[in-house]
């Protein structure tokens, strides 16, 4: 097994996508199931907040100088690294307000509705930061799918931790959102398969990587659970779907195989 | 003032793997341990099926559309006007590694002792001063070449040879000529 690297960014992307999706499931279900009074928890966006929170604080130990890092905004006119800081950071403000307007008392909808926008848009801007050339296996749809899907499925557990009264509503979505996940986590190696060198042998790593076994362990339990067992929500799978979470990042950040490992051999 | 843009001309059938380029850029630039702006790839078996090696010798490059600027968040990335050469202006980068991802010739590299990314700056304070580059100067059998791309007739080199990164929209500044394919001589026994 290779040393684990980017542990700040597995971090990060977790957090701030759970954070995400938190915001977008209460949004959902609010519009489909208006007259649940507990979905307007302050408890929600105070929740969504504190990842956030603790997801940029990780976000600047990647850095080689964290100092910095109030720099990386420079560059919005072309980096998607930069556009992701100022959207998260968009986002970050949006959901304070509404934090703070919660616990006042206050249920606006026009704020809810910013930052659900807002959240969406960051998840797809962070996504578009590792599409990029280096990582053939990446420059593809693949990091919007997995981001997306982390936020989906943290977002409807921690929402049904939030909101208990929910369970029963959530248990079909959270299901989907399982089998969504488990399938992305099945599918995308056998699409890159087909693809060039550097895409196949980020398959392999993948296939030979105990990591991805692991995960994709964790996966069919946790869907057996819940799409045939029918169980209910508790701290020990909010655990265990953070932990197949946190594999399935460790993958992402530390078995993609870049285009350059290849160059010199055949690339086809 | 008429285009430049400059970038290397790997002749891979003068090169003769000696790894001279890529210890004069070492000596030139000081770099860290395992920190090398020009490497030296050797060609693989499926490549190049010989007995003697083919190599490739690379470094950054300097892209038309570099990957490397389009991925900074604070700005370290320049594509210099007068002749096209990608600058890293160390001041200003914060170690994000974002160019290393990003660009798909691994040009940019980490150096752990600074913390901050750094690559082949195409020698720009010797071009400035009419000298050439490091690389191109100590190359024994003159397999490395800077050319203009925008004068040069390049119709008879290839952009993407075997074993390097296909890549759209980036268009690096890098032309290859292959290794030649040996003679086989049959000697008559007497």
């Amino acid at each position: 097994m290779k040393p684990i690297k980017e542990i700040p960014l597995v971090l990060f992307t977790i957090l701030s996508q759970a954070a995400v999706g938190l915001t977008l499931m209460e949004g959902f279900f609010i519009f489909f199931y208006p007259g649940e009074a507990r979905l307007w928890s302050p408890a929600v966006p105070g929740l969504a907040f504190l990842c956030l929170l603790v997801g940029l604080a990780c976000s600047l130990f990647h850095l080689g100088h964290p100092s910095g890092g109030i720099r990386s905004l420079a560059n919005l006119s072309v980096s998607w690294l930069s556009r992701e800081i100022l959207a998260f950071g968009g986002y970050g403000a949006v959901l304070g307000l509404d934090m703070v307007l919660r616990y006042q008392g206050m249920k606006i909808p026009m704020v809810l509705l910013s930052s659900f926008i807002a959240g969406l848009a960051a998840v797809a801007v962070s996504a578009r930061v590792y599409k990029n050339p280096g990582y053939p296996a990446l420059d593809t749809f693949w990091p919007f799918v997995f981001f997306a899907g982390t936020a989906w499925v943290l977002g409807l557990f921690l929402l049904g931790m939030i909101c208990p009264s929910l369970a029963s509503v959530l248990r079909p979505f959270i299901a989907v959102a399982l089998v969504f996940e488990l399938m992305t986590h099945f599918l995308a190696p056998i699409f890159w398969l087909s693809g060039g060198r550097a895409q196949r042998c980020t398959a392999i790593a993948h296939y030979r990587s105990f990591f991805f076994w692991i995960r994709g362990g964790i996966l069919v339990l946790m869907t057996g659970l819940f799409v045939f067992a029918r169980s209910d929500l508790s701290v020990l799978i909010l655990v265990l779907l953070t932990v197949q979470e946190l594999i399935g990042r460790v993958l992402f950040f530390n078995y993609m195989v870049h285009a350059a490992d290849h160059i010199g051999k055949s690339l086809e | 003032m008429s285009r430049i843009q400059l970038g290397f001309h790997i002749n891979a059938k003068k090169c003769i793997g000696c790894f001279t380029c890529a210890m004069a850029c070492k000596n030139m630039y000081h770099q860290p341990v395992a920190v090398l702006w020009r490497k030296l790839y050797p060609l693989d078996e499926s490549i190049y099926p010989f007995s003697h090696r083919g190599f490739y010798s690379l470094a950054c490059n300097h892209c038309e559309t570099p990957a490397c600027q389009a991925a900074c968040p604070v700005g370290a990335y320049t594509k210099r006007v007068r002749d096209g050469v990608v600058i890293h202006d160390q001041d200003k980068c914060i170690g994000c590694g974002n160019c290393i991802r990003s660009c798909p010739f691994g040009a940019p590299q980490y150096n752990p002792v600074l913390r901050k990314a750094e690559k082949c700056s195409l020698c720009w304070q010797r071009l400035d001063q009419g000298l050439k580059p490091a690389c191109v100067l100590s190359c024994p059998v003159e397999a490395l070449e800077l050319k203009d791309f925008c004068k040069a007739d390049l119709s008879s080199l290839l952009a993407f040879p075997p074993g390097f990164p296909v890549t759209s929209g980036i268009n690096p500044s890098v032309r290859f000529t292959l290794p030649q394919s040996p003679c086989i001589v049959r000697q008559e026994m007497p």
